[in-house]
Order: structure tokens, then C-alpha cells, then sequence
């Protein structure tokens, strides 16, 4: 029997079971085994792969001290030597998005291994590294878990098996990465056979994406600002 | 359901026995509720808090359900829960914790 493959899982100081927004300045810290969402992995990577290793470190910590705190998670990682890391997910959360992500790309940089991640599209992680690593996409909050865990596992154990994989039928968010291959007809002939089937009000699949642009329609023009009443309303604490 | 509420129930199921605990939960939203009752029954979906892995079983219910209501005083309810009852939707939380009740509960 091979050997089965050595995984680290990053999570942040929450999902690692430490406490919530108060311990979020902890350091990075690392623990044998899995934590939290870990035992989901465990149970779904079944016997092909182990969490020999959970590095966690605090959400607020890691997006103070980008650098230094790369660096540290990246050691405490190395020490297992894994074959494969997993990160999150972090489905809606921006600093554990964003520190799942560049614990991934250090990773795959520095330690030449694959990496998986799992986050929703509009995290600010996504757009930050998706063109470096994969990410698997993800509801836009923890009730997503048990949908998660399966599609990053099977994913990561692709990667880790060399084996190819596919946006679509893995489940990842697009790398922007373009694949030359021979098609059955010319370019020409499958946009008419597209332009067809959309006239017929048939399904079609575009084969370029076009990129979609947020767009929000401003409210009628007030009409006497003298006598507005303004409220300020912000999600980002910015106010004191 | 936060870490330490997990930690809470986790400690009175191990203290009273889990047969002896009955959950009841004021969630004003059928999503939350059912989460907050898969959490107490098959162990936290999330698997965030002290309750990842363990399958405690516990009796749940909604504060709306009509069995938990005939055990209340009216006048309480009337006075505590009647207002909410009514913003509330009422089936649709009844529907996610039976659903997780009769799946997960052990007693």
C-alpha cells in the first residue's frame, strides 16, 4: 500500500477553536492532528490522506503583520513536511479570505506542493489570488460547511495525485488560465450553431465569459439638500 | 451557534445527562433555528465549536411549536412570545426543526 499523503490545515483563531473576535491578534500557532472543520476533512479524504498538522493563527494578526506572519505560518507548515495544504474555508469572511489565500501561495511557491482553498466569489481573497491558486467556491457563510469540505477534499486529492482538473466539473473558481485544444469545428461554425440556438431561445454555453460589471442605478436626485436628513451607514467601522 | 453557548449546552448534557436536557430555542428565522437545533442534535454543521464531531442527541424545540406552547402559561406567552409569533414565519420554522428533530434527536 502507498503511503498515505501528509496534509496541513490553516485555519483562522475561530474555525481553530480558540475563541472569536477577541482572540483574533493571537500569533500563529500549530497543533498534531486535525481541529474544527479538519475532522469533516479527515472523514473525507478517508484513507488516501492525513492531517498530520492544524497551523492557526489569529485573523486580525495575520492581516497586521502580512509579512511576518506569512513567514511563521509558512515554518510551522514546513515542519510537517506535508504533501498537500489545505486553507478555510473562509467562505464571506475578507481577513480569513485574504490570509487563506497568501498562506496558499506561499505555499505553493516556497514549498512546491498543491494547495487548496474554498471561499465565496465575492471575498476579497478571491480576486487577490485566484490567478496563483485554487480556490474552491463556497456559500457565503459556515452553514456552507458540509457542501465545502467535499468538493476542497476531492479537489486537493486530485492536485495531490497529479491528476488534471477542470473549473467546471471541480468546482473552482476560473484561474484565467487559457487551455489550447483541437476542436471539432472551426470557431465560425460554433458561434452560428451558438447564435442559433440563442434565437431559438435554447440553452447555450458561451465559450469566453464576458466580464460582469457591478452596476448600481443612483437614486433620483434630491431635491432640496437643505432640508435632508443624512444618515451615515457603514459596515466597515470606519466611523468612530 | 457561538462557541461558548456550544460549550454551555455541552456542559449541562454532561452534567444532567443528555436525557434529561430539552433545548428550546427563540431563533427568529427558520435557516438559524435549524442550524442552532442540527447543532445541539447531530453536532455543530459548522464544526467551528466544542460541539464538531459530537452528536449529543438532545431534545429540540422552537419556542412557536404548538407542543411547547401548551405547556406555557397563555398569559406568559401572550405577553413574551405572541407579538413575535406573529412577524414571524411561524410554519416555515416548525417545518426545519421537526425536520432536524425527528432526523437527529435521540430522546
Amino acid at each position: 500500500m502507498t503511503r498515505k499523503i501528509r496534509v496541513v490545515h490553516y485555519l483562522n483563531q475561530f474555525f481553530g477553536q480558540i475563541g472569536g473576535e477577541d482572540k483574533a491578534g493571537m500569533q500563529p500557532m500549530d497543533k498534531a492532528g486535525h481541529v474544527g472543520p479538519g475532522m469533516a476533512f479527515a472523514a473525507a479524504l478517508k484513507d488516501q490522506a492525513e492531517i498530520v498538522g492544524t497551523v492557526i493563527c489569529g485573523d486580525t494578526y495575520f492581516g497586521e503583520n502580512m509579512e511576518t506572519a506569512t513567514k511563521e505560518v509558512l515554518d510551522l507548515i514546513a515542519k510537517y513536511e506535508p504533501d498537500l495544504v489545505i486553507a478555510g474555508p473562509a467562505f464571506n469572511a475578507g481577513r480569513y479570505g485574504t490570509a487563506c489565500g497568501a498562506v496558499c501561495s506561499a505555499v505553493a511557491d516556497k514549498l512546491q506542493i498543491p494547495v487548496v482553498t474554498g471561499m465565496y466569489p465575492e471575498n476579497p481573497g478571491v480576486d487577490m489570488f485566484r490567478k496563483r491558486i485554487h480556490i474552491v467556491e463556497t456559500s457565503d457563510s459556515a452553514a456552507g460547511m458540509r457542501q465545502a469540505v467535499p468538493k476542497m477534499a476531492k479537489l486537493a486529492l486530485k492536485l495531490a495525485n497529479g491528476e488534471p482538473t477542470d473549473s467546471a466539473v471541480d468546482g473552482y473558481l476560473t484561474r484565467g488560465i487559457r487551455k489550447n485544444y483541437f476542436a471539432k469545428e472551426r470557431g465560425s461554425a460554433r458561434a452560428v450553431e451558438m447564435l442559433v440556438r440563442k434565437l431559438g431561445g435554447e440553452e447555450f454555453v458561451t465559450e469566453y465569459p464576458m466580464p460582469q460589471f457591478d452596476r448600481v442605478d443612483p437614486n433620483p436626485a434630491i431635491r432640496d439638500i437643505a432640508k435632508a436628513r443624512i444618515a451615515l451607514v457603514t459596515s466597515g467601522g470606519i466611523v468612530p | 451557534m457561538d462557541l461558548e453557548n456550544q460549550a454551555r449546552v455541552k456542559e449541562l448534557a454532561e452534567k444532567y445527562g443528555a436525557e434529561n436536557v430539552v433545548v428550546v430555542i427563540g431563533g427568529a428565522e427558520a435557516e438559524a433555528s435549524g442550524l442552532t437545533a442540527e447543532t445541539v442534535t447531530a453536532g455543530d454543521p459548522t464544526y467551528a465549536g466544542p460541539l464538531a464531531g459530537v452528536q449529543l442527541g438532545l431534545s429540540v424545540w422552537h419556542i412557536v411549536e404548538d407542543e411547547i406552547k401548551a405547556e406555557i402559561d397563555p398569559a406568559v406567552y401572550e405577553d413574551q412570545v405572541s407579538m413575535m409569533e406573529m412577524v414571524l414565519d411561524v410554519d416555515a420554522i416548525k417545518e426545519e426543526v421537526s425536520t432536524i428533530r425527528e432526523q437527529y434527536s435521540k430522546y
